[in-house]
């Protein structure tokens, strides 16, 4: 159980680094105290008592001031730190997830950063990751108060004892860790399931063309929210966050269909209205036919499995966090977060289906096969109707960038 | 314990007299299937050689000998043993008059083994555990493999898996291996020629690893049961993959790689974004190779995920792909319980040797054949070559030169 201990513990080490690394875009700067690693432990000694109140609600709400409902953007305020669109006030001020997220890890963690320039960087939608400090700085000085971000779900004096008993290895609290990962990871949803679940079934359960490229185009914006809000991935380079997202997007989409029960019997149809707005060779229609049939197949496993919501995360956590992408500037360090999201499945799966010994196995041996769905079936599957020729790593690398205020090219989402 | 192979359940003598048989049918199918490929699959008893082709009394698949008391495919001997030796009880949920044929065998497992009795088959003749310590020694050399290999792998599982029994799937696998390990076949090749090997030493030795990975799916446990199509189905579909994993078992020397691309390159020029693409390609293939060294992964680790490579469903037109799926399953509960006793103190290492796995799909199977392959072979494609050998075994021979 050591082993446990020491791989939860090297991507906390790492993670400071990273973040300096980041702020820097260069050599990474010394880490925080050494206490800091500790403090993540903390959110997840409330594991098991959230976490089957969070998979209950669906992942909705979360630690935050009043208006702060997802759902319902009744007035469009800018955030005071960045001016990226608001999603409500957060520890006393309007902000948005970006840096409502940021401010949270930074004061839960005790992070302390460094600025390489003057200490007066600018900081908007579109440079806030490249200092930290100026940025956190930037976010006391407009009034978010420490005091107001919860240091976890337990009281105050819970971290020291969580932190002994870790220490010593004990598994438990490895356990209640990565429930608290789980947690946080389902949490990341944009949509809480049901939502996707009313918008699929339609009364007449016969969506038009028009309806299930905007479904998808949803699918799509939430794939890259989600890993936008996910544990470890905003502490990421931007350019190793774009590098893994353009590698995986179409492996998340698939996941999302599956998660979300996309009605695909409507795919053979799109592909014959595309085949017919642009004539291909009868080579290249029998090979587009026989993608789509792949990726109907690969859903259909995913169903027959009957996924639930903690796994897809995980899966998807997975999926996303592969060192296959090209150009990690730490490839050891996302290696180790792939790890931390098997071990999570694993724990979850053992835990929540014990008369199911092969299901961990089972759920792993989906991945090799989402590799084999063609990202470029998906596109123009459901995207060129939207899109275009605009590439969707283009898409990708814009929706990232500016989060929430991101608008489709010839058409508006949300 | 109850996965602790036993051996040969049957007779010895019985068993090993017609195992020996067993492999002419096979060579004979093999033969005979290369003109009518359809004649082969409709056909699954050949009537050339009728003394030694032997269908399973239970479900009519092709038999490898006589199993506790009559003549059973392995797949059906495998199903009486674990029905035996754990005691289990099945329900059927139709009329107990379940159709039990090769394609439908799985689907009422109550049925199966009622007409497994029916048969004959006999329950006392299923030994309850491993055979006695005194025995081992004698049954392999009974076995009809040759002494020297014979003891070799006896020797070899015992440094493998010292004071620990290994399932009978793991035995298999391993036993399923052309060159295996402790030969040093291919670390022999590259220690001689030290560590710089020419263009030419580096194809040939590509050469015999693609014909290894096909060698080893012939023998590999049930794969000889599927039909013919399936089997080439399944083998297209994974052979880079499983080229791949045979690479970083046997630590092909691909540091020259990047000294082969370049050859290519000259060789037939491209355009200066393909030779990029090209290249990040060679260099996901090495470092696919370089994860897998890293991880340290041993002789039954990665026939497990060979088997679990081979069989997967997804390949296109598999006549059973459930029948394929439970395969794939018998591998990856093998590799669990494997890695859980042999790596105790390594909780994560099953996932962690999956995740491996959607890796190699991300390596372009055009890639391999490009890089090793395109000198030997030209433009035939990679998939005929690997249906011809298939279907001809050892007497395939390469086209333009000979792979042995």
């Amino acid at each position: 159980m050591a082993m446990v201990v020491s791989t939860w513990r090297d991507p906390q080490d790492e993670v400071p680094g990273s973040q300096g690394s980041q702020a820097s875009q260069a050599p990474p700067v010394p880490g925080p105290p050494p206490g800091a690693p500790h403090t993540p432990q903390t959110p997840g000694q409330g594991g098991p008592a959230s976490t089957p109140a969070q998979t209950a609600a669906g992942g909705q709400g979360g630690p935050g001031g009043p208006g702060s409902d997802k759902q319902q953007q009744q007035q469009h305020i800018e955030c005071v730190v960045c001016g990226d669109k608001s999603s409500g006030k957060h520890y006393g001020q309007f902000t948005c997830e970006g840096c409502k997220s940021f401010f949270k890890r930074s004061v839960r963690r005790n992070l302390s950063y460094t600025c390489r320039a003057n200490r007066n960087c600018p900081i908007d939608q579109h440079h806030r990751n490249q200092c930290q400090y100026c940025r956190l700085k930037k976010c006391l000085k407009v009034g978010m108060r420490r005091e107001a971000v919860q240091r976890g779900r337990m009281p105050p004096t819970q971290p020291t004892h969580g932190q002994f008993a870790l220490t010593n290895g004990d598994p438990l609290n490895c356990h209640s860790y990565l429930s608290g990962y789980i947690s946080l990871l389902l949490r990341a949803e944009p949509y809480p399931t049901s939502r996707f679940g009313s918008q699929c079934m339609q009364p007449n359960n016969i969506m038009g063309i028009e309806n299930i490229c905007e479904l998808a185009a949803r699918m799509l914006f939430s794939a890259v929210e989600w890993a936008r809000n996910i544990p470890f991935f905003p502490d990421l380079q931007i350019t190793d966050q774009v590098a893994l997202l353009r590698l995986t997007w179409s492996e998340l989409f698939v996941l999302n269909a599956a998660q979300c029960s996309m009605p695909l019997h409507v795919a053979p149809l799109l592909a014959a209205a595309g085949l017919h707005a642009s004539p291909m060779s009868a080579d290249r229609v029998v090979a587009f036919m026989d993608h789509i049939r792949i990726f109907q197949e690969q859903v259909e496993k995913l169903k027959a499995l009957h996924v639930d919501s903690a796994e897809y995360s995980c899966l998807k956590a997975i999926v996303l966090f592969t060192s296959d992408a090209c150009g990690l500037s730490d490839v050891a360090h996302v290696e180790s977060l792939q790890e931390k999201s098997q071990c999570a499945l694993e724990e979850y799966v053992r835990s929540q289906y014990p008369n199911q010994p092969t299901r961990f196995g089972k759920l792993l041996l989906r991945l090799p096969s989402l590799r084999t769905v063609s990202s470029s079936v998906i596109e123009q599957l459901f995207f060129v109707r939207l899109v275009g020729k605009t590439p969707i790593e283009t898409l990708i690398r814009d929706m990232l960038l500016s989060g929430s205020s991101f608008n489709w090219p010839y058409m508006a989402i949300q | 314990m109850a996965m602790v192979t036993g051996g040969w359940g049957g007779p010895g003598g019985d068993t090993n007299g017609v195992d020996k048989a067993g492999g002419y049918p096979r060579a004979a199918e093999d033969d005979s299937a290369s003109p009518p490929g359809a004649a082969s699959d409709a056909e699954p008893g050949d009537e050339e050689r009728p003394g030694l082709q032997v269908d399973c009394v239970v479900c009519g698949d092709k038999s490898s000998g006589k199993h506790y008391g009559v003549f059973t495919c392995e797949g059906c001997k495998s199903f009486f043993k674990r029905s035996i030796r754990r005691n289990l009880s099945y329900t059927c949920r139709s009329n107990r008059d379940c159709q039990i044929d090769q394609h439908h065998r799985n689907q009422c497992q109550y049925c199966r083994l009622k007409k497994c009795f029916r048969v004959g088959m006999r329950k006392e003749a299923v030994q309850r555990g491993r055979i006695p310590h005194s025995l081992p020694g004698a049954v392999a050399a009974s076995s009809g493999s040759p002494p020297g290999s014979a003891l070799a792998a006896v020797a070899s599982g015992g440094d493998l898996f010292p004071g620990q029994p290994v399932s009978e799937l793991i035995a298999q696998l391993l036993r399923a291996e052309p060159y295996p390990a402790a030969a040093g076949r291919f670390g022999a090749g590259g220690g001689a020629a030290g560590a710089v090997l020419g263009i030419d030493n580096v194809c040939e030795l590509a050469a015999r690893l693609l014909f290894s990975t096909v060698e080893w799916a012939r023998h590999a446990p049930f794969f000889p049961e599927l039909p013919v199509a399936d089997q080439v189905a399944l083998l297209r579909l994974s052979w880079s993959e499983l080229f791949v994993l045979n690479a970083a078992q046997a630590a092909l020397p691909l540091h020259t790689a990047p000294l082969l691309a370049a050859a290519g390159l000259h060789a037939a020029p491209m355009a200066a974004e393909r030779a990029v693409a090209f290249m990040d390609q060679v260099r996901a293939f090495q470092e696919q190779v370089d994860k897998l060294g890293r991880l340290q992964v041993d002789s039954a680790e990665y026939g497990c995920l060979k088997a679990i490579a081979l069989f997967t469903p997804d390949a296109c037109g598999l006549s059973d792909p459930a029948h394929v799926e439970s395969l794939q399953e018998k591998a990856q509960v093998a590799l669990t319980e494997y890695v859980r006793a042999q790596y105790p103190s390594q909780p994560q290492r099953f996932g962690r040797l999956l995740l491996r796995l959607p890796a190699l799909r991300a390596v372009p199977a055009s890639l391999i054949s490009q890089l090793f392959f395109m000198r030997l072979v030209g433009k035939t494609p990679i998939e005929t070559l690997i249906r011809d050998m298939l279907l001809s075994g050892s007497t395939f021979n390469w086209p333009y030169g000979s792979g042995q």
